[in-house]
């Protein structure tokens, strides 16, 4: 008799056991399905769209003017402009210039103005030889030129100067430089 | 020009000043505002002064000073209203009012040619211009020798 009632309370016991697990794995499945795979962060209040590897081509009557590569890139919808870093710009200048690439921390692109403003660390080289360095740089696109206020370094195989304040015409390379000018004119270049 | 001239017209001409514009059609360097512009051991001193490049090489082949134009070099000073540097010929012919000091010696006239290389300058008179010079002769020591 006392076998018999060991039996039915071992019994029981695996019942109880299994209805547990049961609910529990039940429980476990509903909250999976709450949580999403990855939490993306909040967008700051201000910020409609956020991209990241972006590139970005402006034309005008079909021809290619530039194109803008970044790391990151944060359109602000109230104030029309993007926000981007770890910047490369490529100004299709043809001319006596050839291609000029820009790269810099960060840049503004306004899309009504259609002006990059490149601050940080702004490096230009162009296929003709042409480089210059400053911190702060606005390409102004429907003007062909790209202008600083700052202190800004340049040279372009004729010339080497130091200056403060540039504007540069992207297309037929005329300099001028405002302000404070040391430069190193290079002489019997081909003796 | 002699072999220092080969080496002056391969030295950079160092330049500073106000401002700075640069016009690749006509191929030139426009420097304004307190401008001086050395090369070797010859300063150039001017309101304006303008860097041609020649169309062939892209080398300078020709620099022009306006307006209070000053060249320095060693015991030489010129000084006139205008002054054209051909580089490569190292020659500077100066005209508006030209000028050329050695020591105490002046001499003056209508146009000027300085020669960078040699210790010489042609001066040419013309109109109103009359060739003028003040030669200071060398004093004579007790002994006859020159005082320097």
């Amino acid at each position: 008799m006392l076998k018999l009632n060991n039996i039915r309370r071992f019994l029981a016991l695996v019942i109880i056991l299994s209805a547990i697990s049961v609910v529990v794995a039940i429980t476990l499945k509903v909250q999976q399905g709450k949580t999403p795979a990855e939490t993306l962060s909040r967008l700051p209040g201000n910020v409609d769209v956020a991209l990241q590897k972006i590139h970005y081509t402006e034309t005008k009557a079909g021809v290619k003017k530039w194109d803008l590569l970044a790391d990151q890139a944060v359109f602000d919808r109230k104030s029309e402009i993007i926000h981007l870093t770890g910047v490369r710009l490529l100004v299709a200048a043809g001319g006596k210039m050839g291609d000029i690439t820009l790269t810099a921390d960060r840049a503004d692109y306004d899309s009504k103005s259609k002006d990059v403003k490149l601050v940080g660390n702004v490096e230009a080289k162009s296929v003709s030889g042409m480089r210059f360095t400053t911190e702060i740089a606005i390409y102004m696109a429907n003007r062909s030129m790209i202008k600083t206020a700052g202190r800004v370094r340049f040279s372009d195989g004729q010339l080497d100067l130091d200056g403060v304040g540039m504007e540069l015409m992207t297309v037929t390379k005329n300099l001028k430089i405002m302000k404070d000018v040391t430069a190193s004119v290079r002489t019997g270049i081909n003796k | 020009a002699g072999k220092s001239g080969g080496d002056r017209n391969a030295q950079p001409i160092k330049i500073k000043s106000n401002e700075l514009f640069t016009d690749n059609n006509n191929r030139t360097a426009t420097f304004v505002g307190k401008v001086s512009a050395r090369q070797g051991d010859m300063t150039i001193y001017s309101d304006k002064l303008v860097i041609n490049y020649s169309e062939k090489d892209k080398d300078v082949e020709k620099v022009e000073a306006f307006g209070n134009v000053r060249v320095v070099q060693g015991n030489r000073q010129a000084l006139a209203g205008h002054a054209l540097y051909e580089n490569k010929a190292g020659k500077i012919v100066l005209d508006t009012s030209p000028k050329v000091y050695q020591g105490d010696d002046v001499v003056s006239g209508k146009v000027i040619t300085y020669f960078v290389d040699e210790q010489k300058s042609v001066v040419t008179g013309g109109g109103d211009a009359r060739v003028e010079a003040v030669i200071h002769p060398m004093d004579k020591g007790k002994d006859g020798s020159a005082k320097p």
